[in-house]
């Protein structure tokens, strides 16, 4: 990023100028897509959402206008102008960024303050680090602009909770959206797709009377590390109608009993102790169907494959590897993010989501 | 229930964010000694596998001639990968997999036992990899090779017949030339359809898999406001260019039986041409894309009979520089004549009879050892019905440059007023990189190919009929140049941007050549 001060509301656009004076001179290449608009609640939340837009940025080069909340006084504005340097292969790109902080009094400012700096004729790309649905000063006056809403549902307030809002959210609007932990879990739902390929082994999943999901804690474990496991089996649940019967949470394993059509599945939702991956990443998915069929698919310690073992009371197959694309910064993450519409599969899975009392 | 394979909708498959997922199957490589099986096919497997889009259940086995074991092939892979890949380093537990999946069958193309042997090979990989006798034959040999292998093949049960056989599949890939003219492209095609539907052969152009060429059809058909002013009324001329800096290299002894005409203009450039001047297509099956093509060229005037000179114009590299060096003479080169008739150098003038193109002409150059190397596509458009602006003003055309490589992207150049009082007319330029805005090094054209022909898409590949129009466009323009030496006019200097004839040829028209 380059150097920045902070300047006054009215002059983000002459400093924009200034930057783009001084990119010409280095001859670097200035490009953008689309907006990106960030909104994040706190400092904490805002580090990680810059990591993102960081990794974004080298794959789609944005103008980005950064928002963060900060009550560090009542009438707190701050805003700065600066050029984000992506390397996108032999090129160095600039990318505009305007950070604005303000205060809870002025976040209703906000709108007023970014949309004379919209670039036109662009996407405008909503990277929303809390539920939209719960978000009132300045997303109702953006939403109309936006392409996509992108939301991280780690800032969810209850699962259940969360999935009757953001349906309700969903249907009173004509925007797309994307949930970070669902598109984060595209490579384990191609994992299963292409594993589950055909109408037998799809009859197979549905005569299944045992499934364990199992996903990292580590030590500095905060809430919601179960997000990926219970997404990744609302997942099933919604594709393949199975109906809920019970849920339980022991020792912190999530214990569920469904029905399938000819069947009762008990399901368990694992916690295992992993400090070398994020917290929540899946680690494995063992499935038990009728007659004596088994599924192992367990994903190698630094999570960029899935060793999968299948064996049934005749035979024992040889295991085969499937790709774990690296999902938190690269360019399938990304796609996923920005060009890639949610299906009706998110849908099915945020019903599943709130059929249980979590 | 079961349902049966035509039913079933797989509920765990999200159909709109789902990229093509190819079979399970065996590829064969014939010929896999060769250059082109280490620097681009076994580097886009590798890819392929990289990013997940290599079927879940496949293995591939070298068919060739040299003695060697698997681990012989498998190492030799391994440097070939390392080197030629686009993503380097070589990802070891990757290719700790993926080698597992690769073997080497020692054979010869005109023995029995050889594809005995094979069948056998095949049947214990398909237990071992459940490729489900599912069967990808690249024929990457001598096109003289192409019908005995094919034969061998159908002869030894290793290809299908798909009236019969519904389970499984079988295709070839055939790399191009196919013919080296009219003649024996129809009795290639003639020899190689008693044993292949036109279904299970993929006549491979790579050009075909360049993320750019496929951006035309997008840039095309997505872009309304082009698409209204892609035609006669509008547009005053085309040009297509395909310039290479080197020369042959080593491929002296290929060279002298083809030329530039066969190994460029027949394939890669009438490709460019067709998806230029096509109509949209129905929908996006490969077969309604290629009927358009195909209609492109069957719509090429032919050549008058007379001197083709009008409208052919043929070059052949002598000594120059290139970056400064000293080149020899393509007739220096090594394993050519020294009397060599052979071109390195083709333009042509071409008219697309059709109610869209009726008068504009298409400029197709194509040569080695020229100044720069480039590819693209430039669309120059008519100048205003009259003059608005004084005459000391120069209105230059609008031109839309379509670049293919290198720097792929695409501009526009317009005319803008300078800034002040009683200013001129500038033009400018309105510029898209693929680079700046995607800055990751996309897949390489081989990787989409191999990966659609695995898919059943033959989009991407080139059709019989399409094939044999430009063979009965250009086999005239063969003859005629293969009976007549080239001349001391039809030399260019190496570095140069060709005869002094092809500038002639465009300055005809008024018209010149873009710089590149």
């Amino acid at each position: 990023m380059t150097a920045s001060s902070e300047i006054q509301i009215t002059d983000i656009e002459g400093e924009l100028a200034h930057l783009g004076n001084l990119q010409k001179e280095k001859k670097q290449v200035k490009a953008a897509l689309f907006n990106l608009i960030v909104y994040a609640q706190d400092k904490p939340h805002a580090e990680r959402l810059n990591k993102l837009v960081l990794n974004v940025i080298e794959k789609f080069p944005c103008r980005i206008i950064f928002i963060l909340k900060n009550d560090i006084r009542p009438d707190y504005l701050h805003v700065v102008v600066s050029h984000q340097i992506a390397e996108a292969g032999e090129q160095t790109i600039v990318c505009d960024r305007i950070f604005i902080e303000a205060s809870a009094q002025n976040l209703v400012r906000i709108p007023f303050i970014i949309l004379p700096h919209i670039l036109p004729d662009l996407p405008v790309n909503l990277l929303w680090g809390k539920d939209p649905s719960q978000e009132k000063e300045i997303l109702p006056h953006l939403k109309p602009l936006a392409t996509k809403i992108i939301f991280a549902s780690e800032y969810l307030d209850g699962f259940r909770h969360f999935s009757r809002n953001i349906l309700s959210f969903m249907k009173d609007s004509s925007v797309d959206f994307m949930d970070i932990n669902w598109a984060l879990l595209s490579s384990w739902r191609d994992v299963l797709s292409k594993i589950f390929d055909t109408p037998t082994a799809i009859e197979r999943l549905q005569s299944c009377n045992n499934l364990n999901i199992r996903y990292s804690v580590n030590k500095n474990s905060t809430q919601r590390e179960e997000v990926h496991a219970v997404y990744l089996f609302c997942w099933l649940v919604g594709q393949l109608n199975w109906k809920f019967q019970s849920y339980e949470k022991r020792d912190k394993s999530h214990f569920l009993t469904y029905k399938s059509f000819s069947n009762q599945i008990a399901v368990t939702l694992t916690p295992q102790a992993n400090d070398e991956l994020p917290q929540g990443s899946i680690l494995g998915v063992e499935i038990a169907c009728k007659n004596h069929c088994l599924y192992s698919i367990a994903c190698v310690p630094d999570a960029t494959k899935v060793v999968i073992h299948t064996s049934s009371a005749d035979t024992c197959e040889l295991p085969i590897t499937l790709p774990l694309p690296c999902l938190r910064k690269g360019f399938t993450f990304m796609k996923e993010l920005f060009y890639f519409r949610t299906t009706e599969h998110y849908r099915h899975m945020l019903e599943a989501l709130g059929q249980v009392n979590w | 229930m079961t349902l049966s394979p035509e039913e079933f909708e797989n509920p765990l498959q999200e159909i709109t964010r789902t990229s093509k997922t190819a079979d399970p199957c065996v590829l064969v490589i014939f010929g896999a000694t060769g250059d082109l099986t280490a620097r681009k096919l076994l580097p886009a497997l590798y890819n392929l596998a990289r990013e997940g889009q290599l079927p879940t259940h496949f293995a591939c086995v070298a068919f060739a001639r040299r003695d060697k074991t698997d681990e012989d092939f498998r190492n030799e892979m391994k440097e070939a990968i390392s080197k030629f890949s686009r993503v380097k380093p070589i990802d070891e537990d990757l290719w700790n997999i993926f080698s597992k999946q690769l073997f080497y069958h020692k054979a010869e193309f005109h023995e029995d036992e050889g594809y005995e042997s094979l069948s056998q090979m095949l049947k214990k990989l398909d237990n071992q990899f459940a490729t489900k006798g599912n069967r990808v034959f690249y024929l990457s040999t001598q096109p003289s090779f192409f019908p005995l292998i094919i034969s061998k093949l159908n002869e030894h049960h290793l290809i299908y017949n798909v009236d019969n056989v519904h389970d499984k599949w079988s295709r070839v890939i055939i790399e191009k030339p196919f013919g080296h003219d009219l003649k024996s492209a129809i009795a290639l095609q003639q020899e190689i359809s008693h044993h292949l539907d036109e279904s299970q052969i993929y006549r491979i152009d790579h050009y075909l898999g360049k993320e750019t060429v496929q951006n035309l059809l997008v840039f095309r058909f997505s872009n309304p406001i082009f698409e209204s002013v892609w035609n006669n009324h509008y547009i005053d001329h085309v040009q297509i260019t395909v310039s290479e800096e080197i020369g042959i290299g080593t491929r002296g002894k290929f060279w002298e039986e083809s030329g530039m005409l066969r190994d460029i203009v027949q394939n890669h450039v009438m490709q460019l041409l067709s998806l230029v001047a096509m109509e949209p297509p129905a929908n996006l099956n490969a077969n309604s894309i290629r009927n358009e093509k195909d209609k492109v060229v069957e719509a090429i005037r032919p050549f008058p009979k007379g001197p083709f000179d009008k409208y052919a114009i043929r070059g052949q590299y002598a000594k120059g520089y290139i970056n400064g060096m000293d080149v020899r003479s393509y007739r220096q080169e090594d394993n050519v004549a020294p009397d060599s008739n052979v071109e390195t150098y083709a333009a042509l003038e071409l008219y697309i009879d059709n109610w869209r193109w009726f008068g504009v002409p298409f400029y197709v150059r194509a040569g080695k050892r020229l100044a720069k190397r480039a590819t693209e596509i430039s669309i120059s458009f008519k100048n205003p019905p009259c003059v608005l602006f004084p005459s000391n003003n120069k209105i230059e055309s609008n031109v839309l440059i379509i670049r293919i490589q290198p720097d792929e992207g695409i501009s526009l150049k317009m005319n803008c007023k300078v800034p002040g009082l009683n200013s001129p007319i500038q033009p400018v330029k309105m510029d898209f990189r693929y680079g700046s805005y995607f800055g990751l090094a996309p897949p390489e054209a081989y990787e989409r190919l191999i990966c659609d022909c695995m898919s059943g898409d033959s989009t991407l590949f080139a059709r019989v009929d399409e094939v044999l129009a430009s063979w009965r466009l250009l086999t005239p323009l063969l003859e005629y140049w293969q009976s007549s030496p080239i001349t001391e006019a039809e030399l260019y200097p190496s570095g140069t941007w060709g005869p002094a004839a092809a500038d002639q040829l465009i300055a005809r028209e008024n018209k010149k050549w873009r710089v590149l």
